[in-house]
This record gives C-alpha cells, structure tokens and sequence, in this order.
C-alpha cells in the first residue's frame, strides 16, 4: 500500500460502480478488499491508487429458507452470517479456517477459502449459486439467480472464484444453504501418514459418510500426529456412525476414541489455528490425489530435516490436500517450499504460498509451473480488465 | 429455419478443403455425401434443421486439434456434436460450417477407483461411465434421462442434470479436468489432481458453456461410492397442489433427499402407457421420493418423508420391496418424454425453473394457462429443485395448433422467469432460448459473457448462433428486458 493510496468503502453497488468508473477515467490502480485474512494468498499485489474495501456492503440482503438460499453483501462476515442463519436452523456449509478472523463472503469465493467439512459440502464453488460483479470500469453483471439449478448462460461466479480480485470486485452473493445438523460426533486417533492415508481412503469406500477426514501435524517435538473424523446429522445416526468408524480405525490397527463435544472443538480449532502460521512463517498449500498424501508429507518432512526448518502440516487428507507451515531461517523456508513445489508437481498436483515474511517473499515465486491454460487466463483477464488495473501482480508470473 | 438444400459455400468448403481434413483425420473421418449430412442435421430439438456443409468423425485430440486449426485458418465455423439428444439446438449445425462429432471418441483412458476417478473420451456414455465404475462399487452422479444414450462430453457442454442432482449436483460438480481444444487449434488442461484449483475457474466456466468455447477431448470425472442404503417411495395426491406443498415441507423438515421428482395425471397415464411402472392412473399427481446414504440416517430420512406425504393428503404411499421394482419406477420415470407419443403427436418441452416453494401457485398457473389456450400441458418433472418440464401437447396436423403450443411455452418459461426462477435448469440455451435471454439477462449482463466468449472464441467459429441473442434471430436489440422481480421489491440491486 502506497502513502497515497486513497481508501474507499462504498455503502452499495450503486457507490461501488460510480467509485470504479471514476477510477477509470484516469487509469487508477484497484485493489479489493474484505476481512483481510488472505491479502497474502498468491502473488502479493503491487502498491495500488485506490482501496476498495466491502466492509461497508455486509447486509443480508435476503434469505429465503424454504428454498434454502440467501443473498449477502460480499462483505459479510461469515460468522455473521452463521449466526442470523442458525435462527433458522440454517447455515452456510463452509468451515474455514479463516472465519474466527473476520473471512468475509467476496473473499472465500475469491479465494476459494474452505475447511474441513468440504470433504461433503464442497466450497463456495458449490455454495455460491449467483453474484452480482463489477468490471473495472464500473459495469455491473449478475450471474446466477435464487434457484439452485440453472444453466442460463455462462457461468460468471465460476470465473471469479479464486480470481483473487484480478477481474473485479464481487459485490453480492446468492448462496445454497444447508440444514444445521442436529448432532455431530468427532472420533480421534494417533496416525502416521501412511497410516492416515490409507484410513481415509478406507473411510470414503465405508458407506459411513464423514463430513471431513482431517490429519494434523503439529511441528512440536511432543505432539503426535492425530486423524480427526468428524460426522453430522442426527443424533442416532452419529452415535452409530461414530462406532462404525471407530471400529473401521481399531481394524487399521489404531487407537481411536469418541470425543466430547467441548474437547471436539477444541480439537478443531486446533486444526484451524494450524493451518494459518505466524508472522515469520511461510504457508504452502499443496494438492494431489488423495493416494498421494503419505508420499507428499514424506517429501516434506525429509526436506525441512535438510534444511533445519520446523514443518507442520494440516491436511484434509481425503482431498489430498496439505496446508504446511513452515517456520525457520527464511533462506531454508524458501528452499523447503520451493523444493517441495517440485515434489507435489512431479506426482501431477500444483501448490500456491499463502503467506510468507518479507525476507522469503524475494526468494519465492507464489505459484509454480504456469499452467497449459495461462494464455486464455490472460484472454479473459484482458477482457474483463483491459487496461490490467485489478489487483495488478497477484498472478505474477502467470497472468 | 430450415435448410435442407447445400448452400454454394457449403458446396466449396466441401470440394476445397475436403482433401485437408482427409490428411488430417482420415478418408473415414470425412462425410461429405448430402444423404449422410442430413443425419446429423439436427439435435433432439428436432423442430430446428440444417445441414452442415461436412461432418468430421476424429478419434483423438490430436486429431480434434488439427480439425480446429485448419476450421480457424480457413475461417469456417464448427459445431461440437456428442450423440445429438440436446434438447435446445445446441448441436444444430451452421450452414456452410463443419460438424465435428465426438462418438468415435469412446475410449477410457484410465480408472482410478482408490481416488474415485476415471478419465474418458467425450464420447463415452453417461451411463456407460456408471457401468465401468461399478466393479469397483463406484458411480457418476449426474443421471439425465437421456443417460443410456447422451455422451458425457455432451453432458459437460450442457452441465446437465438429473433425477440426484438435488443431493449430488450437476455436472459441474462431478468434473475434475478436461482436455480442451479451443477455437484456434491449441490444447490446453483444466482442472487436474489438485482439488483446489488455482486461479479464475476456466473449468467452471467451460462447463456448460455449450459448446461455444472449444471442443472438450477428454474428460475426468470424480466418482462416487454407492451409498450404503437407497429407499424409495412413491406417493399419490390428490391435487398437484398437494404434492407440490409436500415438497416444500419436506426439505424445511431438514431432509435433502437424493430425489424428488413429480408427474402429473396426463405423464403418469402416459408413462403407464409406455412402461407399466405401475404408477396409479387415477392419481392426480404422484411424487417419486428417494433418499438415501448411511443407514440409521437414511432410515431417518425416510420416515420423516412418508410421513410429510401422510400429513399432506397422501392418497397412497407405495414402497418398492425389491430392487428391481425401483428399478422399474425409475425406467417409467425416465421414459417419460418418450412416452409422451402415446397421448399426444407432437409435443414441446420446456425447462424453466421456479423456487420450490412456488411450485403449487405457479402449477395452478400454468393449469389456467393451458385451459385458456385450448391445449393440454403434462408435467414431469425435478420438483425438488424446482426444475419443471412442461410438455405442451398439440397436434402440428390441426392448423395454427403448433403456434399455439409454442406461445404457450414461451409463456411458461416467461411465468419461471416472473417469480425469480430461470429459463433453463438443464436443456440449456442452444438456439432455441437464444431470444428469452433477454428476459433474463440485462444487455451489459450478455456483453461481458460476450467478452468472456471473445476470450476464447475471437473469431467467433466455435458454435455461433447459439445462446446470445442476435437481431436476426430476436429482432431489435436490446430487447425487452424487465427488472428481476426481487429487484422491484427492493430485495436485490442492479447497481
Ligand atoms: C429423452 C431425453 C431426456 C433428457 N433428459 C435430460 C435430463 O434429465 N437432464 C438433462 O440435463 N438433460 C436431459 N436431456 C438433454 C440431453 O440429453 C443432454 O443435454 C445431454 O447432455 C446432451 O448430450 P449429447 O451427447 O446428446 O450432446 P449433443 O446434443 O450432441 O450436444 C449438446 C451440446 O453440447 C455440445 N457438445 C457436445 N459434445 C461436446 C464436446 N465434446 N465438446 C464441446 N461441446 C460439446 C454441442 O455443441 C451442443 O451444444 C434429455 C434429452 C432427451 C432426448
């Protein structure tokens, strides 16, 4: 952010379009913005004219609970939202780490942010059903409507979801709720990687239907390494869910036991917190296939030993997908990160930095191999954005 | 719009450039014959015919790539085609253009049953995908009706939907990657082992687009394990309104069934006729419920739906006691469309969709509206997502019957529009809604998909004509767009 960076936060859309068509007129730069928690996903934006934040535009527009759908400012802090949707007895089915620190709606589909329970629900790719989004130059499109099924033209919230702001600003967004479920049952085990990898794959095969199969690593010398099964729905079917999955892990050779609820979320908040590291810390996020996952963390682990770096991972290992936080010399973070890049890229998946100090930034490029579609990535940022004004650099080296 | 007879072009792409797409695909890949084009004249929207000036049969990417480029070097548009089921002219071919058809493409690439993924040629079947999955106690979840015979390919272009995308969702939801040819010959990848995507969702964007971004070469779609238990019932009401209330207290009771669907008296007679699936012919609607997945919660599920049925005036709830009697619901439920030939000669179908809880009101609607016109309108349909499938009967041998029956469609999908629903829930936009976009859509709405179109499609080959109005096709533009209904109560903004 520049000295004379000027901050706006529009009250609507109406404030919003005027303030971008202003900005167009001599060229400014743009940066969007709403809670903040991932302004380090990706490419580190260049310094730009002008702030946009949402802050301003966090209404529940609308919500419309027998077709289980609502509109909100983009804006809205989830955990808001969650709140006015429980009296309901609904909720947005995302449970992202990000959400205790103020993750607002525009954002997590921007970013496409999500937590543990994706493994069912999915992300904002699934949840968010329609958007209102404005173009740099003020012009203001709506993709999608209240229902949940329609095909009427091209898909536009697709396109912005993880655009990290490089196509625009999001200013509404109409989303697909879900039941809050009435029970959930957490049942915990020490695992190894191959251990936990296997477990998950047994799990997805078990008819049992767990809302997120998680493995957490902590760094720490004392900490084992646990797999976390969480299951949601009625009472009576998480009591016997639960035992189902206990007795699966017994049969792998593991020691699981049944949470209580207070120690469950205290479990899960630990998951949270480390997926999101420290100041001084680098965050790599990581995907392949599933089958993949003791391998990856293998690599990983062999490289932070080479390199004197402390490494914690927390994976949604049913996914294949590995949030590292690696925390050392910034030389050693940035050689680990790059180095493990490689690994996951030579089993066919790809990695992003999600955060990282300003000593490993100018050693670390934030994502790798540019992708075959990275042409028509910039076809359609050019379209959208043809004077390159939105969050110019967050795609550097891509787009 | 039909054009039976070779235009002059046509005739000249054909003698000109035949010999280049013989070096690039093959003598057997080329169709030239005019007997042989008019099969692929039209799609299952069959009211719409041209025919094209050359039909092109590849067998690998690389092939589909040299197809494209030398379409892009001459300037001739193309137009994608799977097993041509699409029900709104999405596959019609352009009239001095190429039609390149995908269902030589049949290969599977590869399974993946511990990552519960497979990777397949476009022209492999919907329902062929299931049964190469199946071995391994895995399944594709989108189930269009047309799914024995549609290609996936096909399903990708249309993100089309079935009876279980109200639990599993559509197409979208069920690719992981693509091989893509796009417009000017190049291959890219999309989507890929990483579930979390980086950067704008291309993939997201492609699917459903119709066609009108490229050709889609390979397809990798996640599979699902079958759900430990499946239960099924189907329940008689005596009034459409009925039903459509159970609809509504169903999923506020919290359930998500995998699906609902409905049929009403003229399609249960009809798919009697047709199948036998022993619906009740004297039911003025029935609604097929199935849930399903983990037992004890399964069960659950169950029991709140028979008895939210009850509670609604269910005349007669029958439950399935053996796996080949669901199986013979589900076939009278499928066969619907096809059955409609047994009460009716010609009929159209549209694909709107309403909010579910304005299923009754709007039903009722519709009911008048057919009354009026003097015409029958038989409903069979995705209630639980509120995707209906009018079918307006008529009889083309009575004169000014048809334009009847099609103003009367077009009124049908303009009353899902009204109460905030959409024009199309599955059949897409094709050729034929191209005009009620407008209703829809807002011109500044229709010129940034246009801009994302020029993305990937500048010279504009790749499927013209279809999805975006044009004035010859709608006249005057910009047309009659009203304001959303939501947004003249305030409830959304237009900026
Ligand atoms: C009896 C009947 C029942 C139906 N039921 C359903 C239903 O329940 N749900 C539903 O969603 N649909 C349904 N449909 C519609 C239709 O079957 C689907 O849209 C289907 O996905 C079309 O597949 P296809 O292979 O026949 O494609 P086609 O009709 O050949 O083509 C459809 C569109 O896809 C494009 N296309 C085809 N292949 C490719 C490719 N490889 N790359 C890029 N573009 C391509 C074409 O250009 C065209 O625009 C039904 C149709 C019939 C006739």
């Amino acid at each position: 952010m520049s000295d004379t960076t000027q901050r706006v936060a529009p009250s609507d859309l109406e404030e919003a379009s005027r303030v971008l068509r202003d900005s167009a007129s001599d060229g400014r730069t743009l940066l969007f913005g709403g809670g903040g928690t991932k302004a380090q996903w990706g490419g580190i934006a260049d310094p730009t004219d002008v702030q946009i934040s949402t802050e301003r535009l966090h209404a529940l527009i609308s919500h419309h609970p027998g077709e289980m759908t609502a509109a909100v400012g983009a804006g809205m802090p989830l955990q808001t939202l969650q709140t006015q949707l429980a009296e309901q007895g609904q909720w947005l089915a995302l449970d992202p780490a990000t959400e205790r620190h103020s993750a607002t709606i525009g954002g997590l589909l921007a970013t496409g942010d999500a937590g543990p329970r994706r493994l069912r629900f999915g992300t904002m790719r699934d949840l968010a059903i329609g958007a209102t989004l404005l173009l740099a130059d003020g012009t203001t499109v709506h993709s999608g409507s209240h229902v949940i099924k329609n095909v009427a033209g091209y898909d536009l919230t697709k396109l912005f979801y993880g655009s990290l702001g490089s196509l625009g600003l999001i200013g509404e967004v109409i989303l697909r709720l879900h039941p809050l479920p009435a029970s959930s049952a957490t049942v915990v085990a020490g695992a190894t990687a191959p251990q936990a990898t296997v477990a998950a794959l047994e799990l997805s095969r078990s008819g049992v239907e767990p809302t997120a199969v998680e493995w957490l690593d902590p760094a720490g010398p004392d900490d084992d390494p646990t797999l976390l099964v969480r299951l949601d729905g009625r009472a009576h079917g998480t009591a016997a869910g639960s035992a189902r999955v206990a007795k699966l892990l017994t049969d792998q050779g593991l020691s699981p036991h049944l949470l209580d609820q207070d120690e469950a979320d205290r479990r899960w908040a630990a998951v949270a917190e480390a997926a999101t590291g420290g100041p001084d810390d680098s965050v790599v996020r990581g995907g392949a296939l599933p089958d993949r996952s003791a391998q990856l963390v293998e690599s990983l682990h062999t490289l932070a030993d080479e390199h004197g770096v402390s490494a914690a991972v927390a994976s949604s290992i049913g996914l294949g997908l590995h949030t590292a936080v690696l925390r050392g010399p910034a030389k050693a973070q940035a050689d680990v990160a790059r180095q493990w890049r490689h690994s996951v890229e030579a089993v066919g998946g790809s990695c992003s930095l999600r955060s990282r100090p300003a000593a490993v930034a100018d050693q670390l490029a934030p994502f790798g191999t540019p992708p075959s579609t990275a042409a028509l990535l910039r076809a359609v940022k050019l379209q959208l954005d043809p004077f390159e004004r939105c969050a110019p650099g967050r795609f550097r080296g891509w787009y | 719009m039909s054009v039976t007879t070779l235009t002059q072009r046509s005739q000249q792409i054909a003698s000109t450039l035949r010999s280049q797409f013989v070096t690039a695909i093959g003598e057997s890949g080329v169709i030239t014959d005019p007997g042989e084009l008019r099969t692929y004249e039209c799609d299952g929207l069959t009211g719409y015919r041209t025919t094209p000036a050359m039909v092109l049969l590849p067998r690998s990417t690389q092939q589909v790539a040299a197809a494209v480029k030398l379409c892009a070097e001459h300037g001739v548009p193309f137009v994608a085609r799977g097993a041509g089921t699409g029900l709104s002219g999405g596959a019609l071919p352009v009239s001095d253009g190429i039609v390149i058809g995908l269902s030589r493409m049949r290969e599977v690439i590869g399974i993946d049953p511990d990552n519960a993924r497979m990777t397949v040629q476009p022209g492999v079947t919907n329902a062929g995908i299931s049964v190469l999955a199946s071995p391994h106690g895995l399944y594709f979840a989108p189930d269009p009706s047309s799914q024995i015979v549609c290609t996936v390919g096909g399903n990708v272009a249309e993100n089309s939907g079935g009876a279980h995308c109200l639990k599993y969702g559509f197409t979208s939801n069920h690719v992981l990657g693509v091989t893509f040819v796009t417009p000017d010959g190049s291959i890219v990848h999309l989507g890929g082992d990483n579930r979390d995507s980086i950067g704008p969702d291309l993939l997201g964007v492609i699917v459903g687009s119709e066609g009108t971004m490229g050709i889609v070469t390979e397809v990798t779609v996640r599979l699902l394990h079958r759900p430990e238990s499946v239960r099924t019932l189907v329940a008689d009401f005596a009034s459409v309104e009925e039903a459509g209330h159970a609809v509504g207290d169903l999923v506020a009771a919290g359930v998500i069934p995998a699906a609902v669907e409905m049929l009403d008296n003229l399609a249960i007679e009809a798919c009697e006729e047709a199948t036998g699936a022993g619906f009740s012919r004297d039911a003025a609607a029935a609604l097929i419920v199935e849930v399903d997945g983990f037992d004890t919660e399964c069960e659950a599920d169950f029991d709140t739906a028979r008895r939210v049925c009850e509670s609604n005036g269910s005349t007669q709830i029958r439950i399935p006691t053996s796996d080949s009697e669901r199986a013979l619901i589900w076939k009278g439920r499928k066969a619907a469309f096809a059955a409609m030939g047994r009460i009716s000669p010609d009929y159209f179908v549209q694909d709107g969709v309403i909010p579910r809880s304005k299923l009754g009101p709007v039903l009722t609607q519709m009911d008048e509206m057919a009354r009026e016109a003097g015409l029958r309108v038989a409903n069979v349909f995705h209630a639980g997502d509120g995707n209906l499938h009018p079918l307006v009967l008529y009889d083309a041998r009575h004169e000014g019957e048809a334009d009847k029956a099609e103003h009367l469609a077009t009124a049908i999908v303009e009353l899902c529009v009204r109460t905030g629903g959409s024009i199309s829930g599955e059949h897409g936009i094709g050729a034929d809604k191209a005009c009620s976009m407008m209703k829809m859509f807002t011109p500044d709405d229709l010129a940034v998909m246009k801009r994302v179109r020029d993305a990937f499609d500048p010279d504009g080959i790749c499927n013209p004509g279809k999805i975006f109005p044009t004035p010859r096709l709608c006249g005057e533009l910009p047309g009659p767009y009203r304001p959303h209904p939501l947004e003249t109560a305030g409830v959304i903004g237009r900026g």
